[in-house]
Protein backbone atom coordinates (compact mmCIF):
# COMPACT_ATOMS: atom_id res chain seq x y z
CA UNK A 1 0.00 0.00 0.00
CA UNK A 2 2.66 2.11 0.88
CA UNK A 3 4.72 1.67 -2.64
CA UNK A 4 4.27 3.09 -6.00
CA UNK A 5 6.28 2.88 -8.82
CA UNK A 6 9.23 5.21 -8.14
CA UNK A 7 9.16 5.48 -4.34
CA UNK A 8 8.14 3.51 -0.86
CA UNK A 9 7.26 4.92 2.16
CA UNK A 10 8.60 4.10 5.62
CA UNK A 11 9.22 4.69 9.03
CA UNK A 12 11.59 7.28 9.44
CA UNK A 13 15.07 5.61 11.24
CA UNK A 14 17.06 7.15 13.65
CA UNK A 15 20.26 6.49 11.29
CA UNK A 16 18.85 9.08 8.89
CA UNK A 17 18.88 12.05 10.85
CA UNK A 18 22.56 13.01 9.64
CA UNK A 19 21.14 13.06 6.13
CA UNK A 20 18.01 15.03 7.00
CA UNK A 21 19.75 17.57 8.96
CA UNK A 22 22.32 18.10 5.81
CA UNK A 23 19.20 18.69 3.76
CA UNK A 24 17.45 20.90 5.76
CA UNK A 25 20.92 22.86 5.99
CA UNK A 26 21.28 23.25 2.06
CA UNK A 27 20.13 27.07 1.34
CA UNK A 28 18.15 25.86 -1.78
CA UNK A 29 16.06 23.05 0.05
CA UNK A 30 15.51 25.45 3.13
CA UNK A 31 14.37 28.05 0.60
CA UNK A 32 11.48 25.91 -0.60
CA UNK A 33 10.40 24.96 3.24
CA UNK A 34 8.24 26.94 5.72
CA UNK A 35 10.89 25.71 8.91
CA UNK A 36 11.18 28.02 11.30
CA UNK A 37 14.04 27.05 13.30
CA UNK A 38 17.41 29.47 13.55
CA UNK A 39 19.79 28.18 11.17
CA UNK A 40 21.95 25.94 11.02
CA UNK A 41 19.71 23.19 12.20
CA UNK A 42 21.82 21.14 14.30
CA UNK A 43 21.86 17.31 14.96
CA UNK A 44 21.05 17.49 18.76
CA UNK A 45 17.33 19.39 17.29
CA UNK A 46 16.63 16.76 14.82
CA UNK A 47 16.91 14.40 17.29
CA UNK A 48 14.63 16.38 19.31
CA UNK A 49 12.15 15.98 16.63
CA UNK A 50 12.91 12.43 16.12
CA UNK A 51 11.79 11.28 19.21
CA UNK A 52 9.06 13.58 20.25
CA UNK A 53 7.73 12.27 16.64
CA UNK A 54 7.63 8.43 18.57
CA UNK A 55 5.06 9.58 20.99
CA UNK A 56 3.65 12.49 18.71
CA UNK A 57 -0.31 11.51 18.44
CA UNK A 58 -0.98 14.37 15.95
CA UNK A 59 2.56 14.56 14.13
CA UNK A 60 3.42 11.39 11.78
CA UNK A 61 6.44 11.66 9.15
CA UNK A 62 7.46 8.85 6.58
CA UNK A 63 10.70 8.59 4.92
CA UNK A 64 10.76 8.66 0.84
CA UNK A 65 13.36 6.02 -0.15
CA UNK A 66 13.16 5.01 -4.06
CA UNK A 67 11.77 1.84 -4.26
CA UNK A 68 14.45 0.26 -6.86
CA UNK A 69 17.73 0.57 -4.70
CA UNK A 70 15.97 1.68 -1.13
CA UNK A 71 17.84 5.16 -1.22
CA UNK A 72 16.84 7.63 1.23
CA UNK A 73 16.15 10.64 -0.12
CA UNK A 74 13.34 12.81 1.77
CA UNK A 75 10.63 13.10 4.09
CA UNK A 76 6.68 13.71 3.93
CA UNK A 77 4.69 13.97 7.01
CA UNK A 78 1.18 15.72 8.82
CA UNK A 79 1.22 18.19 11.25
CA UNK A 80 -1.46 19.29 13.46
CA UNK A 81 -3.47 16.71 12.76
CA UNK A 82 -7.09 17.64 14.00
CA UNK A 83 -8.87 14.19 14.85
CA UNK A 84 -11.81 15.58 15.77
CA UNK A 85 -12.16 17.78 12.37
CA UNK A 86 -10.65 15.01 10.48
CA UNK A 87 -8.06 17.51 9.11
CA UNK A 88 -3.89 17.72 8.48
CA UNK A 89 -1.24 19.66 7.21
CA UNK A 90 1.27 17.75 5.04
CA UNK A 91 4.64 18.75 4.21
CA UNK A 92 7.40 17.29 1.96
CA UNK A 93 10.49 17.62 0.81
CA UNK A 94 13.04 15.76 -1.50
CA UNK A 95 16.42 16.52 0.10
CA UNK A 96 18.97 14.61 -2.13
CA UNK A 97 18.67 16.60 -5.54
CA UNK A 98 19.14 14.04 -8.24
CA UNK A 99 15.61 13.22 -7.87
CA UNK A 100 13.90 16.76 -8.18
CA UNK A 101 11.47 17.10 -10.85
CA UNK A 102 11.37 13.44 -11.63
CA UNK A 103 7.97 12.27 -10.18
CA UNK A 104 9.22 11.07 -6.95
CA UNK A 105 7.80 13.78 -4.94
CA UNK A 106 4.93 13.60 -6.78
CA UNK A 107 4.06 9.90 -6.05
CA UNK A 108 5.48 10.15 -2.35
CA UNK A 109 2.69 12.77 -1.93
CA UNK A 110 0.29 10.68 -3.68
CA UNK A 111 0.66 8.11 -1.20
CA UNK A 112 0.75 10.07 2.06
CA UNK A 113 -2.31 10.67 0.89
CA UNK A 114 -3.41 7.21 0.64
CA UNK A 115 -2.23 7.38 4.43
CA UNK A 116 -4.45 10.51 5.15
CA UNK A 117 -7.19 9.75 3.81
CA UNK A 118 -7.98 5.63 3.67
CA UNK A 119 -5.97 4.67 6.97
CA UNK A 120 -5.94 7.91 9.20
CA UNK A 121 -9.36 8.75 8.04
CA UNK A 122 -9.40 12.70 7.31
CA UNK A 123 -11.48 14.10 5.47
CA UNK A 124 -9.13 17.44 4.68
CA UNK A 125 -5.32 17.18 3.89
CA UNK A 126 -4.08 21.32 3.44
CA UNK A 127 -0.81 22.53 2.38
CA UNK A 128 1.14 25.69 1.63
CA UNK A 129 3.48 26.74 -1.16
CA UNK A 130 5.28 29.58 -1.60
CA UNK A 131 4.27 31.34 -4.70
CA UNK A 132 7.92 30.86 -5.90
CA UNK A 133 7.57 27.79 -5.86
CA UNK A 134 6.52 26.38 -9.14
CA UNK A 135 7.22 23.19 -9.55
CA UNK A 136 6.00 22.27 -6.24
CA UNK A 137 2.64 24.00 -6.87
CA UNK A 138 2.28 22.44 -10.17
CA UNK A 139 2.91 18.77 -8.42
CA UNK A 140 0.28 19.61 -6.00
CA UNK A 141 -2.26 20.56 -8.40
CA UNK A 142 -1.08 17.24 -11.08
CA UNK A 143 -2.31 15.20 -7.36
CA UNK A 144 -5.93 17.25 -7.41
CA UNK A 145 -4.82 20.03 -4.74
CA UNK A 146 -7.06 22.53 -5.40
CA UNK A 147 -5.87 26.43 -4.75
CA UNK A 148 -8.16 27.91 -2.02
CA UNK A 149 -6.63 31.09 -0.77
CA UNK A 150 -3.10 33.15 -0.91
CA UNK A 151 -1.76 33.97 2.19
CA UNK A 152 -0.14 37.55 1.07
CA UNK A 153 3.77 38.65 2.01
CA UNK A 154 3.35 35.25 4.64
CA UNK A 155 7.21 34.70 4.26
CA UNK A 156 10.29 36.25 4.78
CA UNK A 157 13.06 35.23 1.62
CA UNK A 158 16.31 36.68 -0.01
CA UNK A 159 15.36 39.90 1.27
CA UNK A 160 11.61 40.47 0.37
CA UNK A 161 8.43 39.20 1.31
CA UNK A 162 6.45 36.24 -0.61
CA UNK A 163 2.64 35.29 -1.12
CA UNK A 164 2.00 32.00 0.56
CA UNK A 165 -0.40 29.65 -2.22
CA UNK A 166 -2.58 27.58 0.63
CA UNK A 167 -4.15 24.29 -1.52
CA UNK A 168 -6.24 21.84 -0.11
CA UNK A 169 -7.69 18.33 -0.91
CA UNK A 170 -11.14 16.97 0.72
CA UNK A 171 -11.76 13.33 0.54
CA UNK A 172 -14.38 12.84 -1.83
CA UNK A 173 -11.75 14.80 -4.11
CA UNK A 174 -9.40 11.89 -3.22
CA UNK A 175 -11.74 9.33 -3.96
CA UNK A 176 -12.64 9.96 -7.60
CA UNK A 177 -9.89 9.87 -8.06
CA UNK A 178 -8.11 7.15 -6.47
CA UNK A 179 -10.80 4.90 -5.22
CA UNK A 180 -10.38 2.45 -7.94
CA UNK A 181 -6.61 2.39 -7.31
CA UNK A 182 -6.38 1.56 -3.51
CA UNK A 183 -9.22 -1.30 -4.03
CA UNK A 184 -7.17 -2.67 -6.26
CA UNK A 185 -4.33 -2.74 -4.38
CA UNK A 186 -5.83 -3.22 -1.21
CA UNK A 187 -7.30 -6.61 -3.04
CA UNK A 188 -3.91 -7.75 -3.91
CA UNK A 189 -2.58 -7.48 -0.90
CA UNK B 1 14.69 -24.57 24.73
CA UNK B 2 14.03 -26.16 27.95
CA UNK B 3 10.55 -25.86 29.47
CA UNK B 4 9.67 -24.64 25.74
CA UNK B 5 5.61 -25.36 24.95
CA UNK B 6 5.91 -27.84 22.17
CA UNK B 7 4.05 -29.02 19.85
CA UNK B 8 4.42 -31.00 17.05
CA UNK B 9 5.10 -28.51 14.49
CA UNK B 10 6.24 -25.72 16.56
CA UNK B 11 7.07 -24.41 20.24
CA UNK B 12 6.27 -21.09 21.97
CA UNK B 13 9.19 -19.99 23.39
CA UNK B 14 10.31 -16.24 24.93
CA UNK B 15 10.55 -13.37 23.14
CA UNK B 16 13.47 -12.20 21.44
CA UNK B 17 14.78 -8.91 21.32
CA UNK B 18 17.78 -9.85 19.12
CA UNK B 19 15.22 -10.88 16.48
CA UNK B 20 14.23 -6.60 16.14
CA UNK B 21 15.30 -6.87 12.85
CA UNK B 22 13.30 -10.17 11.31
CA UNK B 23 9.99 -8.20 13.50
CA UNK B 24 10.92 -4.81 12.27
CA UNK B 25 10.25 -6.76 8.63
CA UNK B 26 6.94 -8.57 9.90
CA UNK B 27 5.73 -5.20 11.41
CA UNK B 28 6.01 -3.28 7.87
CA UNK B 29 4.68 -6.33 5.32
CA UNK B 30 0.97 -4.58 4.67
CA UNK B 31 -0.02 -8.09 4.24
CA UNK B 32 0.71 -9.29 8.01
CA UNK B 33 -0.03 -5.82 9.47
CA UNK B 34 -3.48 -5.25 7.59
CA UNK B 35 -4.68 -7.54 9.86
CA UNK B 36 -3.12 -6.48 13.00
CA UNK B 37 -4.44 -3.63 15.37
CA UNK B 38 -0.89 -1.80 14.27
CA UNK B 39 -2.52 -1.69 10.63
CA UNK B 40 -0.50 -0.48 7.82
CA UNK B 41 1.50 2.20 8.47
CA UNK B 42 5.40 1.38 8.67
CA UNK B 43 6.58 1.25 12.04
CA UNK B 44 10.07 2.32 12.93
CA UNK B 45 12.64 -0.10 14.40
CA UNK B 46 12.57 1.60 18.02
CA UNK B 47 8.70 1.39 18.17
CA UNK B 48 9.82 -2.39 17.64
CA UNK B 49 12.75 -2.38 20.27
CA UNK B 50 9.80 -0.63 22.31
CA UNK B 51 7.38 -3.75 21.47
CA UNK B 52 9.97 -6.31 22.08
CA UNK B 53 11.37 -4.69 25.38
CA UNK B 54 7.94 -5.07 26.68
CA UNK B 55 7.03 -8.31 25.23
CA UNK B 56 9.72 -10.04 26.83
CA UNK B 57 8.94 -9.10 30.36
CA UNK B 58 5.65 -11.00 31.37
CA UNK B 59 3.64 -9.87 33.70
CA UNK B 60 0.25 -10.19 35.59
CA UNK B 61 -1.70 -8.89 32.63
CA UNK B 62 0.24 -9.77 29.69
CA UNK B 63 2.23 -12.83 27.93
CA UNK B 64 4.16 -12.92 24.68
CA UNK B 65 5.45 -16.06 23.17
CA UNK B 66 7.54 -16.56 20.34
CA UNK B 67 6.02 -19.46 17.90
CA UNK B 68 8.90 -21.35 15.97
CA UNK B 69 8.70 -23.81 13.46
CA UNK B 70 10.14 -27.19 14.30
CA UNK B 71 10.28 -29.15 10.91
CA UNK B 72 11.78 -26.28 8.75
CA UNK B 73 15.57 -26.90 7.51
CA UNK B 74 18.56 -26.33 9.21
CA UNK B 75 19.71 -23.16 8.62
CA UNK B 76 16.40 -21.35 8.00
CA UNK B 77 14.83 -18.88 10.81
CA UNK B 78 12.66 -20.61 12.79
CA UNK B 79 11.07 -17.90 14.62
CA UNK B 80 8.29 -17.20 12.78
CA UNK B 81 5.76 -15.47 14.98
CA UNK B 82 4.39 -14.35 18.11
CA UNK B 83 1.21 -15.11 20.25
CA UNK B 84 0.27 -13.70 23.16
CA UNK B 85 -2.44 -13.58 26.00
CA UNK B 86 -3.50 -9.87 26.55
CA UNK B 87 -5.86 -7.97 29.45
CA UNK B 88 -5.15 -11.75 32.13
CA UNK B 89 -7.61 -10.59 34.46
CA UNK B 90 -7.17 -12.52 37.97
CA UNK B 91 -10.29 -13.01 39.53
CA UNK B 92 -12.23 -13.71 35.91
CA UNK B 93 -10.18 -16.25 34.72
CA UNK B 94 -10.34 -14.93 31.84
CA UNK B 95 -7.69 -13.06 28.74
CA UNK B 96 -7.58 -11.91 25.20
CA UNK B 97 -5.56 -14.05 22.62
CA UNK B 98 -3.26 -11.91 19.93
CA UNK B 99 -1.47 -13.87 17.16
CA UNK B 100 0.54 -12.98 14.48
CA UNK B 101 2.88 -15.13 11.78
CA UNK B 102 4.85 -12.86 10.63
CA UNK B 103 6.37 -14.40 7.22
CA UNK B 104 3.80 -14.81 4.04
CA UNK B 105 5.64 -18.07 2.84
CA UNK B 106 4.79 -19.58 6.60
CA UNK B 107 1.26 -18.33 6.41
CA UNK B 108 -1.72 -20.96 5.83
CA UNK B 109 0.43 -23.91 7.07
CA UNK B 110 -1.31 -24.32 10.35
CA UNK B 111 1.53 -23.41 12.35
CA UNK B 112 -0.78 -20.35 13.82
CA UNK B 113 -3.55 -23.15 14.37
CA UNK B 114 -0.56 -25.40 16.03
CA UNK B 115 0.05 -22.21 18.72
CA UNK B 116 -3.04 -21.26 19.69
CA UNK B 117 -4.44 -24.97 20.54
CA UNK B 118 -0.56 -24.68 22.65
CA UNK B 119 -1.34 -21.69 23.98
CA UNK B 120 -4.85 -22.65 24.99
CA UNK B 121 -3.61 -25.78 26.59
CA UNK B 122 -1.19 -23.60 28.67
CA UNK B 123 -4.06 -20.90 29.55
CA UNK B 124 -6.94 -23.74 30.74
CA UNK B 125 -4.63 -26.56 32.37
CA UNK B 126 -1.82 -24.56 33.55
CA UNK B 127 -2.81 -20.97 34.27
CA UNK B 128 -6.56 -22.32 34.82
CA UNK B 129 -8.31 -19.34 33.16
CA UNK B 130 -12.05 -19.71 32.82
CA UNK B 131 -12.61 -18.21 29.23
CA UNK B 132 -10.15 -16.83 26.08
CA UNK B 133 -11.22 -14.79 23.80
CA UNK B 134 -10.49 -12.47 20.51
CA UNK B 135 -11.32 -10.18 17.82
CA UNK B 136 -10.14 -9.73 14.57
CA UNK B 137 -11.17 -7.23 11.81
CA UNK B 138 -14.03 -8.60 9.43
CA UNK B 139 -12.20 -9.21 6.64
CA UNK B 140 -9.41 -11.60 7.70
CA UNK B 141 -10.72 -14.87 6.98
CA UNK B 142 -7.25 -16.36 7.07
CA UNK B 143 -7.89 -15.85 10.90
CA UNK B 144 -11.17 -16.40 11.00
CA UNK B 145 -10.68 -20.20 9.84
CA UNK B 146 -7.75 -20.69 12.39
CA UNK B 147 -9.68 -19.24 15.34
CA UNK B 148 -12.47 -21.89 14.16
CA UNK B 149 -10.30 -24.91 13.79
CA UNK B 150 -9.06 -24.40 17.12
CA UNK B 151 -12.71 -24.27 18.79
CA UNK B 152 -13.36 -20.49 18.96
CA UNK B 153 -16.89 -19.61 18.49
CA UNK B 154 -18.29 -16.63 16.62
CA UNK B 155 -19.91 -14.39 20.17
CA UNK B 156 -20.86 -11.03 18.36
CA UNK B 157 -19.08 -8.34 16.47
CA UNK B 158 -18.36 -4.74 17.32
CA UNK B 159 -19.64 -3.25 14.55
CA UNK B 160 -17.36 -0.66 12.36
CA UNK B 161 -15.03 -1.08 15.26
CA UNK B 162 -11.98 -0.40 13.06
CA UNK B 163 -10.81 1.87 9.87
CA UNK B 164 -8.76 0.59 6.93
CA UNK B 165 -8.49 1.06 3.71
CA UNK B 166 -11.12 4.12 3.64
CA UNK B 167 -14.06 2.52 5.94
CA UNK B 168 -15.00 1.37 9.27
CA UNK B 169 -14.89 -2.81 9.75
CA UNK B 170 -17.19 -4.51 12.09
CA UNK B 171 -14.52 -6.49 14.40
CA UNK B 172 -15.78 -9.96 15.39
CA UNK B 173 -15.44 -11.07 18.76
CA UNK B 174 -14.87 -15.20 19.59
CA UNK B 175 -14.21 -16.94 22.63
CA UNK B 176 -13.55 -20.42 23.93
CA UNK B 177 -14.73 -21.59 27.99
CA UNK B 178 -12.73 -23.82 29.59
CA UNK B 179 -15.31 -26.83 29.74
CA UNK B 180 -15.55 -26.41 26.31
CA UNK B 181 -11.87 -26.81 25.56
CA UNK B 182 -11.84 -29.64 27.98
CA UNK B 183 -14.82 -31.78 26.63
CA UNK B 184 -13.20 -31.49 22.56
CA UNK B 185 -10.08 -32.13 24.28
CA UNK B 186 -11.65 -35.51 25.88
CA UNK B 187 -13.56 -36.71 22.53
Amino acid sequence: MLKGELVQLKAPDRSALPAYVEWLNDQETRGYLAIESTYPLTMAEETNWYESMLHKENDKAFAIHTLADDVLIGNVGFHNISWKNQAATVGIFIGNKNYWGKGYGTEAMRLALYIAFQELNLRRVELGVFAFNSRAARSYEKLGFVVEGRKRQWVYRDGIFHDVIEMSMLKEEYLERYLKEDEKRWQEL
Amino acid sequence: MAGALRGERVSLETVDIDKIDLVNQWFNDPLITKNLNVGVLPMSKDKTRDFLVRAQTPTATDRVFSINALDLPEGEEAYIGHIALHRIRSIDRTAELGIVIGMRQHLNKGYGTEAIKILLDFAFREMNLNRVSLTYKDFNLRGQKAYQKAGFQEEGRLREQVYNNGRYWDMVIMGILKKEYLAEKIT
